[in-house]
């Protein structure tokens, strides 16, 4: 079962917003989800590696060199909100003011 | 010339090329017939223009010859609003891109310019591919061709609509957990999702990154093999695009079956799969056995786990990959923020789905302190042992594994929409081929009583998309399923 409280420190570590009446159907929705995925506790993974990719993961090295990458203009072409050539965002203030 | 669109790419290139038809008169057929059938909505943007002034550049080159080295030349294709398009709008379905023009190509879009194709429209997709249905779409719902009251399949539905409807002769989708098989096999085309790594996911929508792979939609086996070559390769820009030879996929066409092992997995003929669709695909493996394959039984025992698997693993990737949607360097952002943990909440809050939502919620929960071994490493191990099940009945008994592509045929809209546990049930059967990472197509091999086209799947070893393919188009050239099209087209 997850709570409504979990369901809102997820929610705020998600960066949702989320109200009492939404927590409560995610409270509801996310248990019945997460009761399918008990399944897994049951398999025995004591002996076995975890699969972080499929081919095996290996580094991949080049040589550094500076190739040309977007202008700053064509970066900002899909800005909400921009100033010269800076993207703009609302006042940043600690949120527990 | 009405009918060119549902040819296949040797009569349209020979059409072109002998000028029996021009790009542009092709171009303006295929406009016209996304026109007409606008109610399946399997388009979010159709580009008329930029796809009229390709055309034309494509005729130039034509009657200059390059015909002959550009297949596509001319050609039109959908691709997927999840693949960027560089000028052209690509809003992955959602409310939070759909402003978003991207200033650069995905290396799949690059290629298929390359190769001639004509783009003239993104195609309509679940929101940030998570569905399967299309109906997680912030534009709405596609719908089948075959019947219009029935969802396309998911999440690259409107892809396979707009090839089964003929719109298009080509489309590309993604495919995480089954996205262009499921569609495919519900649809009546064939789709292909490459082995992991064979197709660069440079410029395409992240959503689950180590699952996600690009592949084509197409009437035919041999359509979908060039089309698969031309977009295979290693990419400097995708790091886990793999070096390794492309080989000639069209010509595996001609290599038939005799003697390939095929492998039926018991675990893939159980309760909740639909009679007429088992029936159909034991049909289907008793022509490839008629046609001189082996059909040897195997087992892979871990397969129920796969769907609690990638329910944990696809949502955990994809918290992380949608954390880039904050409403600052481009999407939609939330009007009149108060500050900025303000504006990130409310945009991402109301630029997403639901659907959306409850998958970056499930991610983040499983990737948070506390849960994380419990669920994500976990999950992780269990894949390890579906991957080792495929390896098992690679190394020893099979060469190629069959079995349904989808449990049922297309379901009806609304029917599965309500319940996320029932709609994932959908793919059950094409999620563990994307968690092994392995190369799977789906090919029609029948029809239901109600009509409705039922898909056979193909699994290959990593990297021997040529086996499906000599499975594929030998089984093809023995049936007429391939050749039925839905009266709308």
């Amino acid at each position: 079962m997850i709570s409504k409280e979990t369901v809102l420190k997820v929610a705020n570590l998600a960066r949702l917003s989320v109200d009492d009446a939404k927590a409560e159907k995610y409270s509801v929705a996310l248990s019945a989800i997460f009761g399918h995925m008990e399944q897994l506790k049951s398999v025995d993974v004591s002996a076995v590696e975890p699969m972080t990719h499929v081919h095996g993961s290996k580094n991949i090295l080049r040589e550094d060199v500076a190739q040309p990458s977007f202008s700053a203009q064509d970066a900002l072409l899909n800005a909400p909100d921009k100033n010269g050539q800076f993207f703009r965002v609302p006042l940043i203030k600690d949120h527990n003011d | 010339m009405s009918s060119l669109l549902s040819k296949n790419i040797p009569e349209i290139r020979e059409a072109l090329d002998s000028g029996k038809i021009t790009a542009v008169e092709l171009a303006k057929e295929s406009l016209a017939k996304i026109d007409s059938l606008k109610s399946l909505n399997a388009f979010i943007t159709v580009c008329s223009e930029s796809a009229l002034n390709e055309a034309a550049v494509a005729d130039q080159e034509i009657k200059a010859g390059a015909g002959k080295k550009k297949p596509l030349l001319g050609i039109p294709v959908a691709v997927k609003d999840m693949i960027l398009t560089k000028g052209i709008k690509t809003t992955a379905a959602s409310k939070i891109l759909s402003n978003f023009i991207p200033p650069y190509d995905a290396t799949v879009t690059e290629k298929l310019k390359n190769a001639g194709a004509v783009i003239v429209g993104k195609a309509n997709m679940d929101e940030f591919a998570m569905g399967s249905s299309n109906e997680t779409s912030h534009f709405g719902p596609s719908r089948n061709p075959w019947n219009s009251d029935c969802v396309p399949g998911g999440s690259s539905g409107g892809s396979a609509a707009a090839v089964a409807a003929r719109m298009v002769p080509l489309s590309l989708g993604t495919d995480t957990g089954g996205s262009i098989r499921q569609p495919a096999s519900l649809c009546g085309i064939v789709g292909i999702k490459p082995t992991y790594g064979r197709v660069s996911r440079y410029g395409v929508v992240s959503y689950a990154s180590s699952l996600d792979q690009v592949g084509p939609f197409a009437n035919s086996v041999r359509d979908a093999a060039v089309i698969t070559g031309i977009l295979s390769g290693k990419d400097q820009k995708d790091a886990t695009s793999v070096e390794d030879g492309v080989p000639d996929f069209l010509a595996a066409c001609s290599r038939g079956v005799k003697g390939l092992r095929i492998g039926i997995p018991k675990e893939y003929f159980i309760a909740g799969l639909n009679p007429e669709v088992e029936k159909s695909v034991r049909e289907a493996l008793a022509t490839l056995e008629k046609l001189g394959a082996k059909l040897v039984p195997v087992t892979l025992p871990n397969t129920e786990l796969a769907l609690p698997t990638y329910y944990i693993i696809a949502p955990a990737e994809a918290s992380s990959n949608l954390a880039r949607y904050d409403g600052v360097k481009y999407g939609v952002r939330a009007a009149n923020p108060t500050d900025l943990m303000d504006m990130y909440c409310r945009t991402r809050a109301e630029g997403f789905g639901d659907e959306v939502q409850r998958r970056i919620m499930i991610g983040s929960y499983v990737l948070s302190s506390g849960y994380y071994d419990a669920y994500y490493l976990r999950a992780q191990k269990v894949r390890s042992l579906i991957a080792q099940d495929f390896k098992n009945a690679f190394s020893k008994e099979c060469d190629v594994i069959a079995c349904p592509a989808s449990p049922t045929t297309a379901f009806k809209i609304g029917e599965k929409s309500s319940d996320p546990l029932a709609m994932y049930l959908s793919d059950v059967f094409t999620i563990p081929v994307n968690l092994a990472g392995l190369p799977g197509m789906s090919i029609p091999c029948g029809f239901d009583s109600k009509g409705l086209p039922i898909g056979l799947q193909l699994i290959g070893r990593p990297f021997d998309e040529e086996t499906l393919f000599a499975a594929g188009a030998a089984y093809e050239d023995a049936t007429e399923w391939s050749k039925r099209l839905p009266p709308v087209a």
